[in-house]
């Protein structure tokens, strides 16, 4: 197992390295393409050379090399990389450094993702398990149609539908009566208020929990039918073993294993729905600056912000690799 | 998508007459699978659904004017926002167009960007494939490497980088970006199912038999490991009908003169607080539909290609 870590460890900077090389080249090759993005910052207004130079300068943008096409900028990805290293990741247009911006947006972000981990997690397996121990019984076919539904729905419908279909009516409903407690209107807010931050996050999070849910509920079900199959399932059976213990603690725990490493991959969606639910329902997380960083065209702080999430991605991926190792020591790498 | 079987074995099957035997031999196995599959298709209730669904979409793209005779632009602003009534039964929009009309030819814009990527993904990822898992060595690790940086992006965020970055609109940047990001996943599905396949006792038959590289894979691997891959894309279909409207969503989609489902969307959801959550809902509806028929289709293939569920 110690060589499979080191060999994951090794793999990860390559890895690192080419995901921060190919945004930052891509960063390049748009301020090649288009132009100054410090141009957005003046709107509509022409800003005089020496302004825009001093400006350029301030955002690292008037390194000659952006003005040919194509050159992959080296000398700044080592910059930038530095910088990174050092906590560094810029400052938006009005000054506000990126590092600050995400300081103050993350705590947010976390306890969305946090409820909507739980809610994979516990609705996701225990459906799954109840549909993998009655194969092709009813409860077999609601999780496969609901499934399969919810993967039809892309986050930004799932999470508008739920809005106008149960936060608004119910919102409208709950105004100006006094029979239900204040926590159940806190509860369907339309958005989120910072007074109950985590009431006002459940709605949102059911939403972005929802997504990867289906994934966690089909591969629980696959992965413990094919368990219970197995030659060391049958022996417990024979041996006289309840069939509690047989299923949760023979079968259950090498079910799982396949559910941990799709929950390293379910972060990438998660970040990325993140962004989506974020926008809809109000919460000014890191998602939610980044979608007011397009708008405003702060391309540097795109970068930056994608970067972060980049480097969560693969972070969180590196650990669940190493997670890996320790459930399932059959694990070999070459 | 093996469009050029023949090519060089058609030379070699006339000049040695110990191919005649092989590829025959090959293609009647290729052709139980595929026939098997499509016996169980046809008798397969949700695969029955599933295309007609996208039966029903491909019409609306290709002949809007089967389903409606209104005109997605041709608006009027004295019936801004009217309620759904026999004429329009979907009612008109804020500008006052005809909403069932714009449902239809909304059909367009994302269906096409959906069948550019798949096919785009298609043609990279089986050719990289391929490559990667027939021939191994340095160009495996080069194209392995690829990947797993491009995998190091999660899909949407690279897409919303890498369209805010570009500042271009139209259906073509958005099929660039989809498929610039989603080849990985047909790469890694082929390279596996060529690597398996590359050891089975036909083809080592085949070399032996003198065959060449080129007809090796295109008559005795490509048939047997495509299998996988046209699950993935028919599923692909689905995702990318849903991811070009997310990208809308997230303003760095399609634009406002085009009619699409995202679009339509985008400006529906303004006007739900103020009594009209159709204008959300119907365009809603008709995205949900199409991507949940491609994902059936999808899932039913992979239970009829698969042989072990048999």
């Amino acid at each position: 197992m110690g060589r499979y870590i080191i060999r994951r460890l090794l793999q990860f900077i390559p890895t690192l390295a080419g995901a921060l090389f190919l945004l930052h080249y891509l960063a390049s090759l748009a301020v090649q393409l288009n132009g100054n993005p410090a141009r957005a910052m003046f709107g509509d207004r022409r800003p005089s050379e020496a302004m825009l130079a001093a400006v350029s300068k301030l955002y690292n943008l008037d390194d000659p090399c952006l003005e040919q096409v194509g050159n992959p900028c080296l000398g700044q990805f080592v910059n930038r990389v530095t910088n990174l290293a050092q906590g560094d990741m810029g400052s938006n247009f009005r000054g506000r450094p990126v590092t600050e911006i995400i300081a103050d947006s993350l705590p947010l972000s976390m306890r969305l993702a946090v409820i909507a981990l739980t809610v994979q997690i516990l609705i996701g397996i225990t459906a799954g398990i109840f549909a993998g121990l009655r194969n092709k019984g009813v409860i077999d076919y609601t999780v496969k149609i609901s499934t399969v539904l919810i993967i039809a729905f892309p986050v930004f419908v799932l999470g508008k539908v739920v809005q106008t279909t149960v936060n608004v009516p119910v919102t409208n409903a709950l105004r100006g009566s006094d029979v239900a407690p204040d926590w159940v209107a806190v509860f369907f807010s339309v958005s989120y208020s910072p007074n109950s931050p985590w009431l006002s996050l459940m709605v949102p999070g059911i939403v972005l929990g929802a997504l990867g849910l289906a994934t966690t509920a089909r591969l629980t079900r696959t992965s413990l039918i094919e368990n219970l199959h197995a030659d060391y399932v049958r022996t417990a059976t024979a041996k006289g073993m309840p069939r509690r213990r047989v299923i949760g603690v023979h079968a259950l725990r090498n079910s799982l294993i396949p559910v941990v490493t799709d929950l390293g991959l379910a972060v990438g969606v998660l970040l990325s729905g993140a962004v989506v639910t974020e926008a809809i329902f109000n919460i000014p997380g890191v998602g939610f600056q980044l979608i007011n960083a397009i708008r405003l065209g702060e391309s540097p702080v795109i970068v930056s912000l994608v970067t972060f999430f980049v480097l969560i991605y693969l972070v969180v991926n590196l650990l669940v690799d190493l997670l890996y190792a320790v459930l399932d020591p059959r694990i070999r790498y070459e | 998508m093996s469009e050029s079987p023949t090519g060089g074995g058609a030379a070699a099957k006339s000049t040695d007459p110990a191919f005649a035997a092989v590829p025959a031999g090959t293609s009647e196995r290729a052709r139980s699978l595929w026939s098997d599959a499509w016996r169980d298709l046809r008798r397969d209730p949700v695969f029955i659904i599933a295309s007609l669904i996208v039966l029903a979409v491909v019409s609306m793209v290709l002949f809007p004017s089967l389903w409606t005779s209104g005109d997605p632009r041709d608006c009027d602003l004295s019936r801004a926002r009217q309620k759904p009534s026999w004429d329009a039964p979907f009612g008109f929009s804020n500008l006052g167009c005809d909403y069932y009309a714009q449902a239809i030819y909304g059909a367009g814009p994302s269906i096409q960007v959906a069948v550019f990527a798949t096919v785009g993904i298609a043609v990279i990822g089986t050719l990289l494939g391929v490559l990667s898992g027939f021939y191994g060595g340095l160009v495996d690790t080069v194209i392995s490497r690829v990947v797993d940086v491009v995998a190091g992006l999660p899909f949407l965020l690279g897409a919303v980088v890498l369209l805010a970055l570009m500042q271009s609109r139209s259906v073509w940047a958005i099929v660039f970006v989809l498929i610039a990001l989603a080849w990985i996943s047909l790469t890694r599905v082929i390279r596996g199912s060529v690597l398996s396949t590359k050891n089975m006792d036909y083809v080592a038959a085949a070399r032996s038999l003198g065959a060449s590289d080129r007809r090796i894979i295109f008559r005795h691997i490509l048939p047997n490991a495509m299998a996988p891959g046209v699950v993935v894309l028919t599923i692909a279909l689905g995702l990318f009908v849903s991811l070009e409207a997310t990208l809308t969503f997230l303003g760095v989609g399609l634009r406002a003169p085009t009619v699409s489902w995202g679009v339509m969307i985008v400006q529906g959801q303004s006007h739900v607080l103020s009594g009209y959550p159709h204008l959300l809902l119907v365009p809603c509806l008709f995205l949900v539909t199409t991507v949940l028929g491609f994902i059936l289709m999808g899932d039913a293939l992979r239970d009829a290609l698969d042989p072990k569920l048999r």
